[in-house]
Formats: C-alpha cells, sequence, structure tokens
C-alpha cells in the first residue's frame, strides 16, 4: 500500500456508516480482492491520529462476537478530508502516469 | 486550537482510552482467521504506538521519570539532602547579590514612583544637575506638563548635645511630602505652612535616625531639639519605609526657608548664582519625558531673556524617571563586577561539588542501567532520565534557594548597614532562581549522565578535574579574603608617617559663608588660638587641604601628579616630618616650596632639586626644602609625591585647622568643636580616624562580602572533600582490608587512599594561586592602589585551606584505618 493511503482509505470505507477496527480492515481488504492489508500494526495508530486530527469520531459498541469495541464515524470534517485526499491522489496519480505513458 | 483540545482530552482521558484500545485490539485478534492471529505482534507494543499518536508520550514519560526520580531521591536521604545543601547554597548567593542589586534600585519608597521625575540642569561643560531656588520658583509656576514640582537641598547640620556627627539635612519645599504621599509614623509631616516667610523652624526626623539617636522615643515629637546651636521644634517622625529622595537615609527634614536660619547664609532662596537645590517633578498623565523635556527647553529660553546672566547659552533640562540609580563610580562597578564574578564561582564550585557527588553515586545503579541497555533502552532516554532526577533535584533546590537568598540578603544587608534598602522578592526573582537552577542543573548533571550511560574509566579523570576546579576556587575566595583583611592594617601601619589617631580636622568651611580671604585668615587664626588653651591639646597648625581624604589638590608637571598643599610652618612638626635638606620655608619667602623625598625623586632623579626653580600651573616657585614622605595621601596614591607652598591669603577661605593631642585622643570632638565656633557659625570636626574609618568601611564590606564567599566555598569543598574521600573508602574497603590483613602499614593505606588526589589538590592549588595574583593585582591597580601585595596573605590563605581540607580528610582516613580485616573480606 503506497504510504499515507491508509487514512484516505480507511475515510473512505467509513463515508458508507461507522464500523469497528477489524470491519475496517475486512472492508478494505474485501474491496481490495485482498490485495491491500491494512496491517493492524498501521490501522491503530492511523484511527488514534485520525481521532485528534477530529476526521472520525468513536463510540463504544458491541462486536458480532460481542465484544467492547470501537465504532469509528466520519465527521463533517473528516468528509472534507476525504474530499481533498482524493483530489490530490488523483492529480498525482494522472501525474505519474502522465510520465509513465510518455517517458 | 480544537485539535489541541482533543490532544488535551485525550491526555486527561489517556486511561479510558487504553482500556478501549486495548479491548478492540483484542476484540480484532479474536475476529481475526485462526491461521493469522499469530501475525497480530506484540500487542503492548501496538498499544503503546498507537498512544503515541495522542502525543503525549514525551509527558508520560516525563511523569514517570519524575516519580521513579523521587522514589530514588528518597532512597537516599543523605545524598539527596547534601545535595540540597550544596545546590541550595550556590544558587542562593547569587540570588542574594540580585535582592541587593534590586534593592539598590527601589530605594525611594513613594506613592506612584513611576510619575516621579527628576530633572537636571544640563550645560555645555556636561551635567550640572542642581538649580537655583527662584529658578526652580519659576519652572515651578510656569510649566504646563508637570501637576507639582518639588525642590530638595542638603545642609550639614550638627546636633548640639555633644554629637559628633555631622548630619546632611534635607531642606525641602512646602509640598515635598504630600506630593511624595508619605504619612507621618509620629506627629505630621511639613507642609506649606511651615515654608512661609516667618514661620516657627520646625523638623521632621528620618526613622533610621530615630532610631539610633533619640532610641525611637516618640514623645521627642513637639520638643525643642538644637540643630547648628539654632533651637527648632520637632514634629514629627517620618515613617521607616520613607529614607528620601538624594541622601539615604536623610537623617531631618526642614523647610527649604529654613536654609538662612541654619547657616547665616540668606542667599539661597533668592540668588540665581546659587545653585544647590535638587529639582523633582510629577509629570501629568499621559505626558512623555521628551514632550516634557521639549517644554522646559522653552521655558529655559524664557528665563534667559529675564536673567540672561544666570542662564548658559545651551543650558537645556533632562528629565529622567525618579528612581533611576546613580550612576556608581567606576571603581566600585568594577569591584561589583568582580564580586558577580566571585558569587558566581561560588555557584560553579557549588556545580562541580554535586557533579562529583553524582559521579561517585552514578557508579551504584550502573548495573541496573547496563541490564537497561541490554534489553534495549535507547541512550537518549536513559539520559533523559537521569537529567530529569537532576531537574528535579535542582527544583528543589531552587525552592530551598529562594529562601536561602532572601536570608542571605537580610545578613547582608545588615552587615553593609543598609537598614532603609528592603528586599523584595518579585517574578524577576524568581524567574532569576529558575534560569540558575536550570543552567546548575545541566552544569552539575550533563557529565555525570552521560558517563553514567556510556560508563567507563572516565568517571575518574572527571572527578579528579572536579576536585581541581574545587581547590581552585576555595583557594581564590580564600586568598583574596585574606589579602584584604591584612592589607588594611598593613598600609596604615607600614606607610604613614604621622600620628593619625591623635589628629583631629576642623574645617570651618569659611567658602560656604561668604568670607572675604582677608576675614578668613583673622578667623582662622582665632580659631587656633582658642584651640591651643583647651587642656590636652600638643599643638595646632593650618593647612589647606586635610590628610587621609579624597579633597585633594592635584597638578600635573612634567608627566607627574603632584599633591599639593598650602600650609604653614608648624605643619611639619604636627605631621612629624623631619627636614632631609635644605630649609622649611620663612615668613618672607612667598615663593618658596618644600616638597617631599618621593616628589625630589621623581622630579630630579639625579641632581639636587635645592634652589631649583619649578613652574606650577604659570606661577615660579622655588625649591628650598625637602621633607620626609608623609603618606598622607595613601588613599589616592601609594607614593607621597608632595609638594608644600606657603599658604597664603588667597587659600585663607579654605584653610581648616589640625588639632594634634596625643592623650586626649579623638574623645574631645564636642570640646573642639565648641572652642572653634565663631558667632554661630559650627565648623566640621572629624578625627582622622573617622576619615580612615569612612574609607576602611567600604573596603572592610567588601571583605567581609569576600570572606563569607570564601567561607561558603570552602564549606562546599570541604563538603565535596569529604564526601569523595568517604566514597573511596567504602568502595575500596575490601581492598583496604586486603591491605592491611597483609600488614601494611598506616601511612600505605592513606598513600593508597589519598595518593589518587593529592595531583588534583595540586593544580587546583596552583591554579587558584594564579587566579588570586591576576584578580588581586587587578583590583590593587583599579581600585585599592594602597593595598600591599603581600606573600603572607596568600600563605594564610592557603594555610586555611589546607587544615580545611586536613579536617575533611580526617574521619574518611579514620575509618579505613579501623577496618577490620576479617570482615572487610567478607563485605559485599
Amino acid at each position: 500500500m503506497p504510504p499515507g493511503t491508509l487514512a484516505m482509505l480507511v475515510l473512505r470505507v467509513l463515508r458508507s456508516g461507522p464500523l469497528h477496527g477489524y470491519a475496517i480492515a475486512q472492508r478494505i481488504r474485501a474491496l481490495s480482492d485482498s490485495i491491500l492489508e491494512a496491517e493492524e500494526g498501521s490501522l491503530y495508530p492511523t484511527l488514534q491520529r485520525m481521532l485528534i486530527e477530529g476526521w472520525v469520531k468513536a463510540k463504544a459498541g458491541v462486536s458480532e462476537t460481542g465484544r467492547r469495541v470501537r465504532f469509528y464515524t466520519l465527521t463533517r470534517e473528516g468528509a472534507k478530508q476525504l474530499k481533498r485526499e482524493i483530489a490530490e491522489y488523483e492529480q498525482t496519480t494522472a501525474a505519474i502516469q502522465a510520465i509513465l505513458r510518455t517517458a | 486550537m480544537r485539535k489541541f483540545f482533543r490532544r488535551l482530552s485525550a491526555f486527561l482521558q489517556r486511561r479510558r482510552l487504553r482500556q478501549e484500545l486495548a479491548e478492540e485490539m483484542a476484540a480484532h485478534r479474536e475476529m481475526m482467521p485462526p491461521d493469522r492471529q499469530r501475525n497480530f505482534g506484540n500487542t503492548l507494543r501496538l498499544q503503546e504506538e498507537a498512544a503515541d499518536e495522542w502525543g503525549w508520550t514525551i509527558v508520560e514519560q516525563f511523569r514517570q521519570d519524575a516519580v521513579y526520580g523521587m522514589r530514588s531521591l528518597l532512597r537516599s536521604p543523605g545524598f539527596t539532602l547534601t545535595a540540597l545543601a550544596v545546590l541550595a547554597i550556590g544558587i542562593g548567593v547569587n540570588l542574594a547579590e540580585i535582592h541587593l542589586l534590586q534593592a539598590q534600585r527601589h530605594r525611594i519608597h513613594v506613592r506612584d514612583i513611576d510619575s516621579l521625575t527628576q530633572l537636571l540642569r544640563v550645560t555645555t561643560d556636561g551635567a550640572r544637575g542642581s538649580f537655583s531656588v527662584p529658578a526652580i520658583e519659576f519652572y515651578g509656576r510656569y510649566n504646563t506638563t508637570f501637576s507639582s514640582v518639588i525642590a530638595e537641598t542638603r545642609v550639614q547640620g550638627v546636633f548640639q548635645a555633644g554629637d559628633s556627627d555631622r548630619l546632611h539635612c534635607g531642606l525641602v519645599s512646602g509640598n515635598y511630602f504630600r506630593e511624595l504621599g508619605i504619612t507621618p509614623l509620629y506627629g505630621r509631616m511639613l507642609d506649606g505652612e511651615d515654608e512661609k516667610a516667618g514661620s516657627p523652624p520646625v523638623a521632621v526626623l528620618g526613622h533610621a535616625y530615630w532610631q539610633s539617636r533619640f532610641g525611637g522615643d516618640p514623645s521627642i515629637v513637639q520638643k525643642m531639639i538644637r540643630l547648628n546651636d539654632k533651637p527648632v521644634q520637632v514634629v514629627g517622625i517620618a515613617p521607616p519605609e520613607f529614607g528620601g529622595l538624594i541622601d539615604l537615609p536623610t537623617p531631618v527634614w526642614m523647610p527649604i526657608s529654613q536654609y538662612g536660619y541654619l547657616t547665616r547664609d540668606s542667599s539661597l532662596m533668592t540668588d540665581y548664582a546659587t545653585r544647590r537645590t535638587s529639582m523633582f517633578g510629577r509629570i501629568k498623565p499621559g505626558v512623555s519625558l521628551e514632550v516634557a523635556e521639549a517644554e522646559l527647553r522653552s521655558l529655559t529660553g524664557s528665563l534667559r531673556n529675564v536673567q540672561p546672566r544666570y542662564v548658559d547659552r545651551n543650558e537645556w533640562i533632562k528629565v529622567q524617571p525618579a528612581d533611576t540609580t546613580p550612576n556608581p563610580p567606576p571603581g566600585a562597578l568594577l569591584f561589583f563586577t568582580i564580586c558577580i564574578l566571585l558569587i558566581l564561582l561560588v555557584l560553579f564550585s557549588a556545580c562541580a561539588n554535586l557533579g562529583n557527588m553524582l559521579l561517585a553515586r552514578g557508579l551504584a545503579p550502573h548495573r541496573e542501567i547496563e541490564i537497561r541497555l541490554a534489553i534495549g533502552a535507547g541512550r537518549w532516554r536513559l539520559i533523559r532520565q537521569l537529567m530529569t532526577e537532576n531537574l528535579l533535584l535542582a527544583l528543589l533546590a531552587s525552592i530551598a534557594a529562594l529562601f536561602v537568598g532572601r536570608w542571605t540578603a537580610r545578613i547582608l544587608l545588615l552587615i553593609i548597614n543598609a537598614p532603609h534598602l528592603q528586599i523584595v522578592t518579585d517574578w524577576k526573582i524568581v524567574l532569576a532562581c529558575a534560569a540558575l537552577g536550570l543552567a546548575a542543573t545541566l552544569g552539575f548533571g550533563l557529565a555525570p549522565a552521560f558517563q553514567a550511560v556510556k560508563g567507563g574509566a572516565r568517571a575518574g579523570r572527571i572527578r579528579k578535574i572536579l576536585v581541581s576546579v574545587q581547590v581552585a576556587v576555595s583557594c581564590v575566595l580564600l586568598i583574596l579574603s585574606s589579602l584584604f583583611t591584612r592589607g588594611i592594617e598593613q598600609s596604615f601601619r607600614t606607610d604613614v608617617r604621622f600620628d593619625y589617631a591623635a589628629i583631629t580636622v576642623v574645617n570651618p568651611e569659611f567658602y560656604l559663608h561668604g568670607y572675604s580671604p582677608a576675614q578668613a585668615r583673622q578667623a582662622a587664626l582665632e580659631i587656633a588660638a582658642s584651640l591651643r588653651q583647651l587642656p590636652g591639646i600638643d599643638s595646632v597648625t593650618i593647612s589647606s587641604f586635610p590628610p587621609l581624604t579624597r579633597r585633594l589638590w592635584l597638578e600635573h608637571v612634567s608627566g607627574q601628579d603632584l599633591y599639593m598643599n598650602a600650609v604653614d610652618t608648624s605643619y611639619f612638626p604636627l605631621m612629624r616630618l623631619p627636614l632631609l635638606q635644605g630649609h622649611i620655608f620663612g615668613p618672607g619667602e612667598p615663593d618658596a616650596i618644600v616638597i617631599s623625598e618621593s616628589a625630589a625623586r621623581r622630579l630630579w632623579s639625579n641632581e639636587s632639586p635645592l634652589g631649583k626653580d619649578f613652574v606650577i600651573g604659570e606661577r615660579k616657585w622655588i625649591v628650598t626644602g625637602i621633607v620626609k614622605d608623609s603618606g598622607a595621601n595613601i588613599i589616592n596614591h601609594p607614593e607621597s609625591v608632595e609638594v608644600y607652598t606657603p599658604i597664603a591669603d588667597k587659600d585663607a577661605a579654605l584653610a581648616m585647622i589640625l588639632v594634634h593631642a596625643a592623650r586626649n585622643r579623638g574623645s574631645s570632638v564636642g570640646a573642639i568643636r565648641s572652642a572653634a565656633t565663631l558667632s554661630g557659625m559650627i565648623p566640621q570636626v572629624d578625627t582622622l580616624q573617622s576619615f580612615i574609618d569612612a574609607r576602611v568601611d567600604t573596603i572592610e564590606k567588601a571583605v567581609t562580602v569576600v570572606a563569607s564567599l570564601g567561607a561558603i566555598a570552602s564549606l562546599l569543598a570541604v563538603i565535596g572533600i569529604f564526601g569523595l574521600l568517604s566514597f573511596t573508602v567504602a568502595q575500596r574497603t575490601r581492598e583496604i582490608g586486603v591491605r592491611l590483613a597483609l600488614g601494611a602499614r598506616t601511612f600505605h593505606v592513606l598513600r593508597a587512599m589519598l595518593g589518587d588526589y593529592t595531583l588534583s589538590f595540586g593544580i587546583g592549588a596552583t591554579f587558584g594561586i594564579a587566579v588570586a595574583v591576576a584578580a588581586g593585582t587587578f583590583l590593587r591597580n583599579m581600585i585599592f592602589n594602597f593595598l600591599p601585595l603581600d606573600l603572607v596573605s596568600f600563605a594564610a590563605g592557603l594555610l586555611l585551606f589546607a587544615a580545611l581540607t586536613l579536617a575533611a580528610a580526617l574521619l574518611p582516613a579514620w575509618r579505613a584505618l579501623r577496618i577490620d580485616p576479617a570482615s572487610a573480606l567478607r563485605y559485599e
């Protein structure tokens, strides 16, 4: 996974509704046909940072297995950030592709 | 900003958040397919990493370190207390010095000091400062930038009841106390009524003088006292915090209109040429100093139109805040700088001391640190932890130092006898304390912390260097203080020829009382004649300058400073100056001069000066005689390059009378004064001893300060050396035990124990002596030039220090020799 994109993916995944940590990892894995793997070691630090930045909010809940977990919800700030990151990402990929195609 | 609050709330709820994080990670792990669960990694470590994102890791670690440090300080209370004492003293003396500086700056205690300004008259030939009373009235009436103008002048006053002190009385305008917002302790202050012409003479006593002269007796209020032999009624006592504006502390205040009553000189109130009065103004709110200066400039122009003779062409008035510290003389400034350096040296020594103790102690938790390093702790992390502990120590010591500093400053104020200064601990002091504490932490802690983490054999070398530093600092301070103390006695014993203890100076100050030269000469002769009648007086003479003062007549001839004096022929026997060659000038020789041995050597090194022409200040003199050096100017110059001219009529206004009383030493000041009093004009009467005391007083204060610093530094060094040797003995108990068991002699054991430090002592002492020589020479050249640089003081300083260190070494040495070989072998 390219560095710095994890936050964007988490934000994107959360747009459809609150999820807990494991579900986020699962969703990313499933949506990418198991190509992208949200490592636990980077997922949780990223989530903590997003909490501090105010992009997501955490609410206590109970998982499908009956464990107490936190469900992460996208905030308005987070939605804005997602838009920014997608725009930035597309711009960068387009630029990279342009170079790959012509050079 | 919102982000900061989220961070803060994360910190405050960190326990709950951590718990939730742990739970959700556990859940995560559970939900994972079993084959991948093992890949999850170390949960704790992942938690830490996730929690790092909250941004409080450093704070959290600091808290842990602080708790850990506190615990480790509590574990060795002996070390902690010693370290605290050493550091608190080191920082405390520096704070005391800042306290004194502050007190010196805030010496004036009046209402709304910020709006009070002093006005200084400035002319082309430099700042003059003082004004004439009518000029002050003029500025007071016509200005628009000051809400009020206050005047104060000084006059010498004497209480009659046999007092020998001459007092600087403050003569003030009627609005003085009201404008300064001074409320009386007893009675009332002076007011506008007292200033009106024809009002009865009244006075207010300063608190310090009231305490010392009248024993703080409130019943003095309303009583009559006699000032310069004139009755004056005391109407009130000033509060203790107010010492005056000019001379601090002012003993007596009277209305300015009473100047003529006290001095017989009535010119002050009306004469534009008598510029002897200081002017202060309360500047109106919102008016800047520049605006006030501009207005005063134009007023000065108007005054020049009215009184062209008394206002210089380029005259203007400088307005400055009233609590501006007057610039101290360069000598005092220099001395002060040196004192500050010495005080910093004490802190330096304290740091060296503490660093040493930490190094010694650092060897103990060595094992723990090694283990932590082995299991992967970062070096920086460990250094940070050790420094946190040091910081904690410095913090505690700084708090203690605040108190030490306050007390030391109080004690110093008592020593230098300045009760009107107040010690205030404000935020500046606290800030300085924090800064010093921080600097000290770095100073004493950094090297040992690195050492502990890096480990290795260099600890021993650093310790030796630190010992040398302490020895050097203590040597410098002890030698300097011993140099000062001995120097004072020495210089007067060896270089002053005359019997200064028996001589009294009567100064009628004819020039202040408007005497013409002829009148003054007549009056001086009369006074001399009546003094000869007194019992116990051996001889009396007239000269224009007294010995042993800073008042002098200096001429510069062919590259040589000459100390001049116009004297009567009876001056020479009274001053015990035997004639070496030629003869003393007689009555018919107005152009004859007598010079001292040193002057003869300086001016004519190879030939005889007798009969030589000599031009001083466009006047030609002929040298007729050579006398011995007197030492009368020793305070100004170590050599007596003296020239005596016969006292002529024109010098008579300056004339003063010297009285020699071998048996009745100094006790008859009152009798001499009353015999020398002419029609209500009270002369100034001082024993030479009092001149010396006044001069020596400042040096003595300096000596006290330096000596107490020396004592503190030595104390620190002794504590340090004691600790170091005790530690060495404890560390080498086993080895000493083996040596003793194998039959080692006392001497060998001691050598093994102390030998390590002999070199450090030697180096330290050498450095100390070198620095002391440099500092001593420097001080002697710059300020106390009459102090001899003698070797005995050096030896005394060194011996004292050697004795102290020996005392510090005694107990550890005794302990080493008492070691029982059998138990020493089982030690550990």
